[in-house]
């Protein structure tokens, strides 16, 4: 299958809470990358690999979820989705025609976003209309159309892996090409940014809409991990999920979407990698050509918000046909504090691998669990170290969280071992390697953009094994006793409805 | 940016007016418009990985990949879930699995997790309906080492009772966790209504056949479909082939590689009346759709140009009917694919959607239509020129990694496809035109076949149903595992 604009959600988690250490190349990038800033702010990273004749593009944008304001939630994702509608050339048969009724849409779906906002007392029948009355304009713009021609005009070229994923942090536009497409994808994305068409803006809310509910709401893991992350912040907008709440969805307009475009898609705030059989110089020729023009824009403004410290235990129990499931979430400090680093060698003593702590202690030897997992996050702001677990019938999600109790209590009391710490050094720097084979060039794109845009350092991933090895027993000690308190902590769990009584 | 662009565009057009500029606003346009850059198409040779015979029944594939220091292994050994009787489903699975977990002669199930994770390396060894595999990943100095373990789990397994228990239940929770998710429900019952629960491709665990499975069933299953048997070895990354070749030797010096028993299994027949069934699951918002029948076999004569078909029925993602008309103009759903698919003896032609009950109806009905188009009327020449060109230009990422260009061949050569596959693809693919497309859907969808499954709230999708006129609505219990 081929997947576009899929998963981005998933993707999203995985990069948040996942990826304690993120894997890179052992040397760092910095001997292989080249570097090279426009002089309106956009920098690029190129990496040459000339094996295959293909390439992998990668435009990552500093502006995820958290950068989203109260009753804006998902507008990043929703932004994504939009920047594969065209140009006025790319998409329509005759944008001058098309133009007046795209308009003509958006004075209706800013008074239907109205009505809709009046919540109980909004009008039902005038809203129906007004969603009638868009379904028709909608149908005759697409005598204009030319559906999905960017798709289109990728595919034809050999574009593969074309998609885009939002997640709390960034924002990230990728495709692989053969090699002889390089210019193509100049084109194509210094357009999609310089003369973007919001078309079909109100049919893809009801895709995003879909999304939501495959997502979210119609999952077990997905409907416990949205609801926990509501109670786990009270402020911060890492509170908020990705795809953003059901009633932002609906209640989104045109006009707030394109001003979150000009806020922050802006030269000074993208970073680009072209990872592949390419030249530096060809690169540096074709940068010039089509993103030279863009103007540098102000910064952008960043979440206003700082996190309150939490001052007691909060727990949320949501229903689901599902077997349970069970969250567990500190607060923690971000990457500039030297504690970020400890909790991800605490993460890694307890689950990265068959003999971890809490895998050989609750999965193979009590069997308490299915699957057990820890990991500390590394994001833009501070944010959680996370536990997740199934377990195993019959024990229930609050046996599986007594055991896991215990295992925090033991990193307080309890000097880790060296041995440990070593098996898992040698683990992350595997890791580096690890995610090399399917689809390398993308991956590789992903974790050089990544370093860039959480620690403005592209070998952020190698020095941070590096600096695992000078960390000690009795500060992973310190931190768990910091950390790990009651009254830092969030626990969420799924219960099937008629097995409520197994709280 | 936009008003900026605009901007140059008026002042072109002013400019003409007064003479002053030469150039004309088409010119300019053209030069934002990728359609007008055009390339030649790559030309890329189907690359072959380098393949010896080490000794009778042991094949070697490999690719050396020097770029970093890492080496991939597999032992691909040619049995799996197909070859378990039907009373001890998950037999195959589980004795893979314990190959690893169930230590060796000289390493104790710990002592061999705690060895590996202190390597960094990872060994995984899992069971295919028809291949079995264990593989290695390692950084390339602890390669000794890591092989070593893998040859250890390979002629001396040990299968730990302790572990036996803790694999047998990891399987048990398995099976209750197995339908939380609408979208697995959906696949396992659309797979059963076609095949018939009790056709190999179909079976699926239960807690009787997972209870019923031995240690000594497991022994057994080594003994006769492991130890000693056909395998082929599989490695790319950073090593020297001769020494390589070397180290194979000496490693399978005394395994026998005799031929796998025969297998003699059923052929596929569409099991359920066609029509709609539904299972109820009153939580949910959104329903899962899965309609189709069966599809065609890993060698039919169409098997390439069937990648044309999908790729315009519902596999070229945007360029795809089912995307384009589901998704992007109507809105119903955030995913839908479909395809003809091809398998051992027949695969599954299937088309999935996901959306909100209130349009389960509208979006059967349109994914039906597109089916039946795709028997009646020739695919547009747009449509399929832009399949064909797709499937030329992204030739070269089917050869991306040495891993890939690995496993490619070995696996085309397992599933019976002849050596030169892969160099007759692309003239294959530049032949077809719009009646080969026809005959392929004339010959593989039958729209009087379809089984039509949903899964989703009754209450709220019912009414959507019966208006298809497509005949009562079976409703389906949930079924327990």
């Amino acid at each position: 299958m081929n997947t576009r604009r899929f998963l981005f959600v998933t993707l999203t988690f995985i990069i948040l809470t996942s990826l304690a250490v993120p894997p890179a190349s052992a040397q760092g990038f910095s001997g292989k990358v080249k570097e090279f800033t426009l002089a309106n702010g956009l920098r690029f990273f190129v990496y040459e690999r000339p094996q295959v004749p293909t390439f992998a593009g990668m435009i990552m944008v500093k502006v995820g979820s958290v950068d989203e304001r109260k009753g804006e939630t998902g507008l990043a994702h929703f932004f994504e989705h939009m920047a594969f509608k065209g140009t006025s050339v790319l998409g329509t048969r005759d944008y001058a025609k098309e133009k007046p009724i795209l308009e003509e849409m958006d004075r209706i779906g800013d008074e239907l976003a109205a009505e809709y906002l009046k919540a109980d007392r909004a009008d039902q029948a005038k809203m129906k209309e007004l969603r009638d009355k868009l379904k028709t304009l909608q149908e005759q713009t697409l005598t204009f159309a030319v559906k999905d021609e960017l798709d289109r005009v990728y595919s034809e070229n050999g574009g593969e892996f074309l998609n885009a994923s939002t997640g709390n942090d960034s924002t990230q536009y990728f495709i692989m090409l053969p090699a002889n497409r390089l210019e193509l994808w100049f084109m194509i994305e210094s357009e999609r940014f310089k003369d973007l068409v919001f078309r079909e803006f109100y049919s893809e809310r009801d895709v995003i809409a879909e999304e939501r509910r495959m997502s979210l709401d119609n999952t077990p893991d997905g409907l416990l991990r949205d609801e926990f992350m509501n109670i786990a912040y009270v402020l911060h907008p890492y509170r908020h999920t990705v795809v953003g709440y059901m009633e932002d969805i609906q209640s989104t307009t045109k006009a707030k979407a394109v001003n979150f475009f000009k806020t922050f898609y802006i030269p000074n705030n993208m970073v680009a990698a072209v990872v592949g059989d390419v030249r530096l110089e060809e690169v540096r020729r074709l940068a010039e050509k089509y993103f030279g023009d863009i103007p540098r824009g102000e910064d952008p403004p960043r979440p206003a918000e700082i996190e309150p410290e939490q001052r007691g235990e909060r727990r949320v129990t949501t229903w689901f046909e599902a077997e349970p499931r069970f969250l567990m979430g500190y607060h923690m400090p971000g990457p500039a504090d030297k504690d970020n680093l400890t909790l991800s060698l605490a993460s890694m003593i307890l689950s990265r691998g068959s003999s971890s702590r809490l895998t050989r202690d609750l999965v193979t030897n009590k069997k308490i669990a299915v699957s057990i997992g820890a990991s500390a996050s590394a994001a833009r702001y501070p944010a959680l170290f996370m536990i997740i677990g199934q377990p195993r019938h019959p024990n229930t999600a609050l046996d599986l969280e007594k055991a896991v109790l215990e295992h925090l209590d033991r990193l307080k009391k309890e000097l880790v071992t060296r041995p440990e710490i070593e098996k898992s050094i040698n683990q992350a720097e595997a890791g580096l390697y690890r995610s090399m084979g399917f689809a390398d060039n993308v991956f590789l794109a992903m974790r050089l953009l990544r370093n860039v845009i959480i620690f403005d350092d592209i070998d952020a991933d190698w020095k941070r094994v590096e600096a695992l090895k000078k960390i000690t027993p009795e500060e992973i000690m310190a931190a768990a006793g910091k950390y790990f308190t009651e009254t830092n902590r969030t626990v969420g769990i799924l219960l099937r409805k008629e097995r409520g009584g197994e709280k | 940016m936009r008003l900026c662009r605009e901007k140059w565009l008026s002042l072109a057009v002013v400019g003409i007016l007064l003479g002053t500029l030469t150039f004309s606003p088409s010119a300019l346009r053209a030069q934002k418009d990728p359609k007008t850059l055009h390339f030649p198409d790559l030309e890329f040779k189907a690359q072959k990985p380098g393949m010896t015979t080490v000794k009778k029944g042991v094949t070697f594939y490999f690719k050396e990949d020097h770029e970093q220091p890492v080496i991939n292994a597999s032992v691909i050994i040619k049995t799996g879930s197909l070859t378990e009787p039907a009373d001890k489903v998950g037999l195959a699975s589980l004795a893979m699995r314990m190959l690893k977990a169930g230590g060796t002669g000289t390493l104790t199930p710990d002592a061999l997790e705690e060895k590996l994770d202190f390597l960094g390396s990872t060994i995984g060894s899992y069971a295919g309906p028809e291949y079995s595999e264990i593989s290695l990943w390692t950084l390339g100095k602890n390669f000794d080492e890591t092989w070593k373990v893998l040859l250890d789990i390979l002629f001396n397994p040990a299968f730990d009772q302790g572990r036996f228990d803790t694999e047998k239940k990891k399987d048990l929770e398995s099976i209750r966790r197995r339908f939380d998710y609408p979208t697995s429900l959906g696949l396992a019952l659309f797979t059963e209504l076609v095949y018939g629960r009790d056709f190999p491709e179909a079976r699926r665990t239960t807690s009787a056949t997972i209870n019923a499975i031995t240690l000594e069933d497991i022994k057994a299953f080594y003994e006769k479909n492991v130890r000693d048997r056909e395998i082929i070895v599989a490695l790319t990354g950073d090593f020297k082939q001769a020494q390589a070749l070397d180290l194979l030797q000496k490693s399978f010096k005394g395994w026998k590689g005799n031929a796998p028993a025969k297998l003699d299994l059923r052929k596929a027949a569409l099991a359920a009346k066609p029509g709609i069934y539904l299972v109820d699951k009153p939580d949910m918002s959104q329903a899962v759709i899965i309609l189709g029948h069966l599809g065609l076999n890993n060698l039919d004569p169409d098997n390439v140009e069937v990648g044309i078909f999908n790729f315009i029925l519902g596999t070229g993602s945007f360029n795809s009917r089912l995307m384009r008309e589901v998704r992007s103009n109507r809105g119903l759903a955030y995913m839908t694919f479909g395809s003809i698919g091809l398998g051992r003896d027949k695969g599954l032609f299937s088309n999935v959607c996901m959306t909100k009950s209130q349009s389960v109806g509208e979006a059967i009905r349109l994914m039906m239509d597109i089916s039946a188009d795709m028997t009646r009327n020739f695919v547009t020449a747009e449509e399929l020129e832009v399949a064909k060109k797709y499937e030329v230009n992204a030739f070269v990422h089917k050869f991306d990694s040495a891993q890939a260009v690995v496993s490619q061949a070995i696996y085309l050569k397992l599933d019976g496809h002849p050596d030169n596959y892969l160099d007759t693809y692309l003239p294959r693919i530049k032949k077809v035109d719009a009646a080969r497309v026809l005959a392929i859907g004339k010959k593989a969808v039958r729209p009087e076949d379809m089984v039509i499954l949903v899964v989703g709230k009754k209450a709220e999708v019912i009414d959507g149903l019966k208006a298809l006129g497509l005949g009562e609505v079976s409703e389906l219990p949930l079924p327990k595992e």
